[in-house]
């Protein structure tokens, strides 16, 4: 049961990016002079079955002839925002004519919530305890963009880690690109308990992936970028990481510009007790200042996050929570119609995310089940159309139409429930049947919910 | 992969050390590579990898892109006349968003800029494999490929893919009869001004901020003194050295400027770079070289021709600790930044479609102390006026009907105000804590002009490490 746990930790370290010195890796050759090269990687597909609703339209019954004595016909209004899972499904005829999208049934091979990742690095000693590690990563998916037969794969790969890493008794300092650090905590209980062979949300669907696992629904995913980061050594549990990262942007929504770049940081606790007792836990932050293009506009994105892990036994439990201005719904800065009044003020909504993961590990066999929460709040100005003549305006909002009301609804929550049955074949081999329910909120009250079914397997070195 | 030293090795094993670098990084001779054996097999085969990772925290002060005003009357001859902005700049100069600047017409220009990136420096994150296998006793046979890739994301995106470059992949057969390549290698027009580039500046460094706004690699003097070869599909053939000449000649994929009128091609395009090697003294060494381009374009809906040509040439000396390299170019259509660079300095877009001339001189200078390397260099890239450009009469004195597009028709003012010269003044400060980890201060000053007087200073600071295997 110990080797079990170890196994999956250890490849959370290559796949996270976390402390190198407990890499799942293949040694391929030493030198005579010390330098160590080692491979890592892994490569999975997963069929995928969906089943549910399409993108949801809201219609009104409309006097569309200004004829009183014929009956409203129903009319589409408010088309919704950003948010649940964009698949083609069926259109239904409208009593106007049009059409709408109807139930989806689809299915795709494709890659889980991870893709086929290559990992390539070199290591050596510059003391007896300093260990500089130079690592590189590349992604790909198993699927071909947009359903296509053939297309070139050069857009698939995706050379997602590249950094130096110098680990001793005097912390750890990391420059490169490499996974940054709200969220982390987050993330790694999606992994560990739920989704590492596994693919939770089907996100990318009708693109590509990688698939999501519980982001979006409870998670907002930290991002592999460019920065420096330090982490201090271990005291008595507790660890402080902090890192400045390359500034990121909502590209093509307004706030296009920075100046400096993304401070970051999570602090971590872990006690070990008993024989196989283990507490993790964390609390993390993150600030972007942007700027607007073309006016002196600025504004600030910032989160928060925190949670905790508790291993006891066979027993695993993860709690995650987050929340903050801007952030996004998947990842952060996850730049969409859901993060900013883009048709109004541009204000930059609040969002809040809420996780619950828990893990039966049994040694061949993990039963894994999970619930998270994302919600977007919703922005006077997207239910008011005076509320921007209320807050000093010549005008009244924009977006709203002729009768008042907005002419979208924007996303307000995603809801995800997540099953996954992982069978351990060997250390490198493992399959998994694995479940996961969208259910999606817009402001104006359309929902959307898709049920995903899938089975796959996983190869790990 | 060499072993790490107490105190770093000595100059002369320092410049083989670049040398194997360039080598490696600039795709050249096969057989002496900064490498790694990975594996071997007993039928001769030797598996082998290569590569670097580095990344650079780099800021940037300066002026954003320029925009002319004029004073404009209204209708009014009572009321004063009124800022309005004029003929915007074509490309050129370091593009990145700055504070907008309110004008009197209410409309905002870019004003001063202060950005800041974490981002890969002039050669980008590379991960290089290859196989090796004798032929003979003095015959290798050499696979290689090279993958680079940035560490910062496209346009500051926070998650988007990071797009991996397959930037080599080649055969090499190389003998006493000479080196012959084939595949995707990099080119031989202005090789030998890159190499002065990598070697006496920019190897563990940053250069100018090219690619800022999207991502990289940094551009070293690439576009300010430097216009820089291109990694393509090809064939080529090296001689063997003859009392220190050789002559590498290749063929390759035709290049066109895409979606800038003259896009089709007939037959590739043939380069050339003669060089001469001479080591004296102790430390002394001399490296002369002369290369040239040819690629003839079309018009793909009128059948108009025109010629893309470049010669270059310069030379590399080293006594001692002190290196030098002088190196200029010139040509027609070869571009600011790398051969075949497509904008509208290249091309007279708005008017005859003619191609530009252009011209450039670099001079870079290091000091190699061994532990420590101090390089300074200086480039300017000139790019010269068309007379369809300033002159609205040009195209009706020259058989035309109408006078030349692209001209205000009030004012006969053009209404762009093309590239005239980027210079660069560049400095580099690398500390080499091993032969495999480096360090680096790096300090670029861009300083670009335009046909119509705008001007654009921007500074570039940069911090960063490099480790390479």
């Amino acid at each position: 049961m110990l080797a079990r746990l170890a196994a999956p930790l250890s490849l959370l370290l290559v796949v996270l990016a976390l402390p190198v010195g407990a890499r799942a890796e293949t040694t391929l050759v030493t030198t005579s002079n010390g330098w160590e090269f080692y491979t890592t990687g892994r490569i999975g597909v997963f069929a995928e079955m969906l089943k549910g609703d399409g993108v949801p339209q809201a219609y009104g019954l409309v006097d569309t002839d200004n004829n009183p004595s014929t009956p409203p016909v129903p009319t589409p209004v408010h088309p919704v925002g950003n948010g649940g899972v964009a698949v083609m499904s069926d259109p239904v005829r409208q009593p106007d004519g049009t059409y709408r999208q109807g139930p989806v049934t689809a299915m795709r091979l494709r890659s889980g919530f991870l893709g086929n990742v290559f990992g390539f690095g070199v290591r050596r000693k510059l003391t007896e305890s300093t260990v500089l590690t130079g690592h590189i990563a590349i992604w790909a998916t198993a699927e071909t963009d947009s359903e296509r037969t053939h297309y070139p794969n050069y857009p698939d790969a995706d050379w997602r880690e590249g950094y130096i890493n110098i680990e001793g008794p005097g912390g750890t300092l990391r420059a490169g690109r490499a996974l940054s650090l709200f969220s982390r905590g987050a993330i790694e209980i999606d992994y560990l308990y739920a989704h590492e062979f596994g693919v939770g949300n089907p996100a990318g669907f009708l693109e590509r992936g990688p698939a999501g696992g519980h982001i979006g629904y409870g998670v907002v995913a930290p991002v592999f970028v460019a920065g420096i980061s330090y982490a201090t050594p271990r005291f008595h549990g507790f660890q402080l990481t902090a890192g400045y990262y390359d500034p990121g942007t909502l590209v093509g929504l307004y706030w296009t510009r920075t100046k400096l770049g993304r401070p970051e940081a999570e602090a971590t606790y872990d006690l070990s007790f008993g024989k196989s007792g283990k507490l993790h836990l964390f609390a993390n932050g993150a600030f972007q200042k942007l700027y607007a293009e073309d006016s002196p506009r600025s504004t600030n994105v910032y989160g928060m996050g925190g949670g905790g892990r508790f291993e006891l036994g066979v027993f695993h439990l993860g709690v995650a929570t987050h929340s903050g201005q801007g952030l996004g719904v998947g990842y952060f800065l996850d730049g969409s119609d859901a993060v900013l009044g883009q048709y109004t003020t541009q204000q930059l909504r609040k969002f809040s995310g809420y996780y619950v993961q828990a893990q039966l590990a049994l040694g061949t066999f993990d039963i894994n089940a999970g619930w998270g929460l994302t919600r977007i709040y919703v922005l006077p100005e997207d239910i008011d159309p005076n509320w921007c003549i209320a807050s000093g305006g010549s005008q009244p909002c924009a977006g709203f139409d002729a009768s008042n009301q907005p002419a979208r609804s924007f996303l307000k929550s995603q809801t995800g429930y997540s099953g996954v049955l992982v069978y351990h074949f060997s250390p490198h081999v493992h399959f998994a049947l694995d479940y996961f329910l969208s259910d999606v909120k817009w402001q104006q009250g359309e929902r959307q919910v898709v049920h995903a079914v899938n089975i796959g397997s996983t190869l790990v070195w | 992969m060499k072993p790490f030293h107490s105190s770093y090795a000595p100059v002369p094993t320092r410049l083989a050390g670049g040398a194997l670098s360039l080598l490696l990084v600039l795709g050249l001779g096969g057989s002496a590579r900064a490498e790694t054996t990975l594996a071997g097999n007993t039928d001769g085969w030797e598996v082998y990898a290569t590569g670097r990772i580095g990344v650079f925290a780099e800021v940037l002060k300066g002026d954003g892109i320029p925009q002319a005003y004029s004073q404009a009357p209204g209708g009014d001859p009572s009321t004063p006349p009124m800022a309005m902005p004029i003929h915007p700049v074509g490309s050129g100069g370091i593009v990145v968003d700055s504070d907008p600047v309110r004008q009197p017409d209410g409309t905002y220009r870019a004003g001063p800029i202060l950005a800041s990136r974490v981002r890969s420096g002039f050669l980008g994150n590379i991960f290089g494999f290859g196989v090796r296998h004798k032929l003979t006793e003095s015959t290798v046979l050499t696979g290689h490929i090279a993958i680079w890739g940035t560490v910062e994301t496209d346009s500051q995106r926070t998650f988007y893919r990071n797009y991996a470059d397959w930037r080599e992949g080649y055969i090499n057969i190389e003998g006493p009869g000479g080196t012959l390549r084939v595949g995707r290698a990099l080119s031989l027009f202005s090789r030998g001004e890159l190499e002065i580039d990598y070697l006496y500046a920019h190897g563990y460094g940053v250069g100018s901020p090219a690619g800022f706004a999207q991502s990289g690699p940094s551009g070293g003097h690439i576009g300010y003194g430097v216009v820089s070869p291109v990694w393509v599909a090809g064939v080529s053939y090296a001689t063997p050295r003859f009392h220190g000449f050789q002559l590498t000649a290749g063929y390759y994929d035709p290049g066109a400027l895409v979606n800038y009128y003259w896009t089709r091609t007939k037959l590739g395009r043939p380069e050339a770079e003669a060089t001469y090697d001479l080591s004296f003294g102790n430390s002394g060494k001399l490296h002369l070289f002369a290369n040239g381009v040819f690629q003839k374009l079309y018009a793909t809906d009128t059948p108009r021709s025109a010629n893309v040509y470049g010669v270059g040439g310069g030379g590399r000396i080293e006594l001692g600790i002190f290196h030098l390299g002088v190196a200029s170019h010139s040509g027609r259509g070869i571009g600011a930044g790398y051969f075949l660079d497509v904008s509208d300095t290249v091309v007279a877009q708005y008017t005859t479609q003619a191609l530009r001339k252009f011209s450039a001189y670099y001079v870079q200078a290091q000091l190699a102390f061994g532990t420590f390397d101090l390089n300074a260099g200086w480039g300017m890239t000139r790019v010269y006026v068309l007379p369809e450009d300033i002159d609205p009469n040009w195209c009706t004195s020259n058989g035309g009907t109408a006078p030349c597009a692209g001209f205000d028709a009030g004012t006969n003012q053009p209404n762009h105000s093309f590239l005239k010269s980027q210079t660069g003044y560049s400095g580099v400060f690398v500390y080499h804590l091993s032969p495999n980890l480096h360090f680096a201060v790096d300090y670029f000053l861009s300083d670009a002009r335009w046909q119509q007087g705008e001007k654009q200073l921007v500074h570039a600071i940069n911090l960063g490490s490099t480790l390479t295997w």
